[in-house]
């Protein structure tokens, strides 16, 4: 008998809304600067009125933290400055209460240096199982072909270890050392783990930097066939099991390798498409979509149960690592002004000022990625435009603690401002007393009540997360403009992209006869007929239309059997 | 509410023995006294069939009839279905479990008297099951020009617009089901998590694609448990269906138009007295609501709308007309300020008593000097203004704004 998920659907993430959070920067109910499990219960209600229906968790246990907890030192608890495992049942029953799905991550590329099982690795004699829990070596030229992925602060993947007497194999930082996945017992510990979790009703496994599990010579160490082994055995095991849950695979890749951890469907169920995200900024840049519909081109198919997860801000840097050398430069000009916004291969910025704190941007943004095809993921805080730090270290300047409201800290902890363990932002734009959920709360011109409408628009068209794409190509490629299709719905997406308004005249000459309906406000335009059908875009504006048949019918049909024919 | 699994052992041991049967015919109250003699013309027709009847007390020994089986089995339902006004749609969960136990070809739920039960009728309910593959048979009451207002009013015209299907009583509680329906039924749903049964069927049947149909009875509809308290009634009903529109939004946001649904028999009109309606006291009911509840009618009404009322309380009683428009708009805002829980549901529900009375008065004076049959063609247009309408319920709902004309 397999324990189900809090979901009935098996697809249920394809249609679902993402809300990245970390538990540490939420909410803090016990007033010690942190925020903590029982913080984010109190805070659920407005995740919910927000109308996301899953939740995914940075890393939340046991860790030194010298990399906000993905440096994990105990897979099976909860870091206590966040908690009991108690509060964490409390919460995810919370949240299954309020019919959101959970998704926690499995860091399984690597541990902390202070997990048991390196302390153990190091003092145990070579070629033992212990000591194979790890990846070592006498020299550090082996793998050589391997990129350095943290750029400004590792010079090599091997650090020496002194106890050991060898050197031990770190894709990321020196203290966090890879796992062996050579060795079974490795893969046996990171299933035990898994269904620890998942015994615990956890709906979701984001998996970690899953491209550099396995290691071989005269290879880059990257999407290795031997990876996918893994991959597809975890896959297995959770299966065996579990029903209607779901797993994430972090790949930072182009699309034609990420496409293989999708398997035929027997790996990942869902995996990022991080190529995707700062071609959409390149695009708005630029003011021309051919960024955007060229990715999508190099997109490959993916298997019918799968799904693309799409974003436009994360916990990390906005990552430049899937771009050629000129579009990088382009964006580092574009977007990173000041040098300290760059860290590693990427832009360390939020969203909000990203765009500017332009509220049009970030409307058209936004409305990019409820419509393209994947499951949209977004990130704390962006929902109310909060704003980042650059002058904190590494990546904590966009991990600042949620902005609640304009009393003492944001109103995210009573905790002495010291004690915080991230400052609060402060600055007249995007300070707390100028951006936080209260002012925007009750305000219907608010960008949170914006993001709450377009999410519950967004729930009410399956198309978005379950249909094709199909671009049109007007003159204007000032324009993105594409059909969403799926069974017989079509809806037709049209984007500026300029800052100034726009014309452009549509080929939709298969829909002749349909009318498009504006789908916010649910007004008619004039039907579809043989010639190009024009619009007029004003800046950074976007448009959706429902297109339905021009003749009265059944319910439930909006688009006439023409339509069809792409879908 | 008992699942099967928690009937009574001798109840499970009567249901293996009974083994299957054609047709089982639940009814969800039921005396010692209740006639089911009638029974005997159903199994004239070759069908097995099962009557399952309800109650705390001893089984009753009823006079055997061939091709007739009775079950004892116990429900809480008809206490909560006659006393509680949240619950006057019942709850049908213990008989579809036991039909299908019995894999039942046809399933019928008597909600109304039994007394009022013949054969006739239950054939009525189950033959389009049966014999012509329908899911759901909904009953057509007896119309009469002065009855059912709520439902000529508010649940027919508004089912009809948001759903796309011509119903005359959708939230009819008498009726029948086939064997894909009920297994639908018995499930629990995932986003409300209680079984599908104790939602409203009819919205439940079309959005799951499942084909319905109607049938005309000899009878009247039957009357809400606590007919005295209009407000209890009002909040139940329109809390259910506008519970259900967000429930159901991605498939009323779809529909366009709206179609018949069949009809069987022929509808019957009563010819109705000349009712002495008191339409002064209900005008008067609104202008005190206006004054009074004019704060929370604020928060739920647009300013155009709120105007309009403001005219209306200035109208003499021979003058005193609500235009079907101004109706419509009324219900449609309700239904926005319910989903954006602009406060308390409840009272919320409530406070639109004194404005459904005003339809009611502004009804009555238009229909007092037309014929029995006339009234239809006045409710038609009705229904015609609750559709031509909707693209104003689902630009405010896709859309809510304070700011509104």
């Amino acid at each position: 008998m397999k324990l189900p998920g809090s979901a009935q659907d098996p697809l249920w993430f394809k249609d679902a809304i993402i809300y990245e959070l970390h538990v540490r920067a939420f909410f803090d109910s016990n007033n010690d600067g942190i925020g903590d499990f029982q913080g984010l219960t109190q805070r659920l209600d407005y995740l919910q009125d927000l109308g996301v229906t899953c939740l995914w968790l940075l890393p939340f246990f046991p860790s030194p933290l010298r990399d906000d907890g993905y440096d994990i030192s105990d897979y099976l608890n909860v870091h206590p400055d966040y908690g009991t495992l108690d509060d964490f049942r409390a919460f995810l029953d919370a949240a299954h209460e309020r019919k959101m799905q959970v998704m926690i991550e499995l860091v399984i590329n690597h541990t902390s240096d202070q997990h048991p099982w390196f302390q153990r690795a190091r003092l145990a004699p070579e070629g033992s199982k212990e000591r194979e829990f790890y990846v070592w070596s006498n020299s550090n030229e082996k793998y050589s072909q391997a990129r350095i992925i943290f750029t400004d602060t590792e010079k090599s993947n091997w650090t020496w270890d002194p106890a050991a007497k060898a050197y031990y194999w770190h894709r990321f930082f020196s203290h966090q050392p890879d796992l062996n996945f050579d060795n079974p017992l490795v893969l046996e510990e990171v299933q035990k783990a898994m269904n620890y979790w998942l015994d615990q009703g956890v709906d979701a496994l984001r998996l970690d930097a899953i491209p550099y599990l396995i290691e071989r010579d005269g290879t880059n160490c990257e999407n290795l066939p031997d990876t996918h082994l893994i991959v597809k055995e975890i896959r297995r095991a959770m299966d065996e099991n579990h029903a209607n849950r779901m797993i994430l695979a972090e790949a930072n890749q182009w699309p034609n390798d990420v496409r293989a951890y999708f398997g035929d469907g027997d790996e990942c169920h869902m995996a990022f498409h991080f190529p995707l995200m700062p071609r959409i900024f390149m695009a708005l840049r630029l003011e021309d979509r051919l960024p955007v519909t060229d990715i999508i081109a190099q997109t490959p198919p993916i298997p019918e149960n799968c799904q693309w997860g799409i974003f436009l801000r994360n916990h990390d840097e906005l990552t430049l690592e899937m771009v050629t050398d000129d579009e990088r430069d382009y964006m580092y000009l574009a977007y990173s002004a000041d040098p300290r916004m760059r860290v590693n291969v990427g832009i360390r910025r939020r969203l909000a000022p990203l765009m500017e704190n332009n509220r049009r941007r970030i409307e058209l943004l936004n409305s990019l990625l409820f419509s393209f095809p994947g499951t949209p993921i977004l990130y704390y805080g962006d929902e109310i435009g909060m704003g980042d730090n650059i002058y904190l270290g590494d990546r904590n300047g966009v991990r600042t603690p949620m902005q609640w409201n304009a009393d003492r800290n944001a109103g995210f902890s009573r905790a002495i401002p010291a004690k915080l363990f991230n400052p609060v932002i402060m600055d007249p734009i995007y300070g707390y007393n100028a951006i936080n959920v209260e002012a925007q709360d009750g305000d219907p011109s608010s960008l949170l009540s914006w993001m709450r409408n377009m999410i519950a628009l967004r729930k009410i068209f399956q198309v978005f997360g379950r249909g094709t794409i199909k671009f049109l190509n007007p003159a204007n490629t000032k324009i993105l403009a594409y059909l969403r299709l799926w069974k017989g719905e079509a809806i037709l997406c049209v984007a500026n992209l300029s800052r100034f308004p726009q014309p452009v005249a549509l080929c939709l000459e298969n829909f002749a006869g349909a009318k498009p309906i504006e789908m916010m406000g649910y007004v008619e335009f004039p039907p579809i007929g043989s010639q190009p059908y024009p619009l007029s875009l004003g800046a950074y504006e976007f448009l959706w239309f429902e297109l339905h048949q021009s003749k009265e019918g059944e319910a439930g049909t909006p688009i006439s059997e023409k339509g069809a024919k792409y879908a | 509410m008992p699942e099967l699994e928690s009937f009574p052992q001798e109840v499970k041991d009567q249901l293996t023995s009974v083994g299957s049967a054609d047709v089982v015919i639940g009814f969800t109250s039921f005396k010692a006294t209740d006639d089911l003699s009638w029974a005997a013309g159903l199994a004239q027709d070759g069908l097995n069939v099962l009557i399952a009847y309800p109650g705390g007390g001893d089984v009753i020994e009823f006079q055997p009839i061939a091709g007739v089986q009775f079950l004892h089995y116990p429900a809480s339902t008809p206490e909560r279905y006659l006393n509680a006004p949240k619950n006057i749609f019942g709850s049908f969960q213990e008989v579809l479990q036991i039909a299908q136990r019995l894999a039942s070809k046809s399933c019928c739920v008597w909600n109304s008297a039994p007394q009022l039960a013949s054969a006739d009728i239950i054939e009525s309910l189950i033959k389009p099951v049966l014999d012509q593959n329908f899911d759901l048979v909904i009953p057509g009451y007896t119309t009469a020009k002065f009855g059912a207002l709520i439902n000529s009013g508010i649940i027919c015209p508004l089912t009809r617009a948001l759903y796309g299907r011509r119903i005359e009583f959708p939230m009819a509680v008498d009726l029948g089901f086939s064997p894909q329906l009920l297994n639908r039924l018995i499930q629990v749903d995932p986003n409300t998590r209680v079984p599908r049964s104790s939602q409203w069927i009819t919205t439940e049947a079309i959005c799951a694609g499942m084909q319905i149909c109607q049938t005309a009875l000899l009878m009247e509809p039957p009357r809400p448990p606590d007919s005295s308290d209009l407000s209890s009634i009002l909040a139940a009903v329109l809390g259910r269906i506008f519970s259900d529109l967000e429930r159901n939004a991605a498939f009323w946001q779809r529909s366009k138009g709206s179609r018949s649904a069949p009809a069987f028999g022929e509808p019957y009109t009563k010819e109705q007295d000349e009712v002495a309606v008191d339409v002064t006291h209900l005008i008067e009911t609104f202008q005190l609501g206006y004054r009074n509840l004019s704060e929370i009618w604020g928060l739920a009404l647009s300013p155009a709308t709120f105007l309009e009322l403001k005219k209306l309380t200035k109208s003499s009683t021979a003058a005193f007309r609500m235009g079907d428009d101004l109706w419509v708009r009324i219900v449609y805002e309700f239904a926005l300020a319910h989903r954006q829980r602009a406060m308390n549901r409840d009272h919320l529900l409530r406070s639109m008593t004194p404005l459904y009375l005003s339809w009611v008065a502004s009804y009555t004076l238009q229909m007092l000097d037309v014929s029995a049959d006339g009234f239809h063609h006045r409710l038609e247009q009705l229904a015609l203004a609750y559709e031509n309408q909707k693209p104003y319920l689902l630009s405010r709902w896709r859309w809510p704004d304070r700011f509104n004309p």
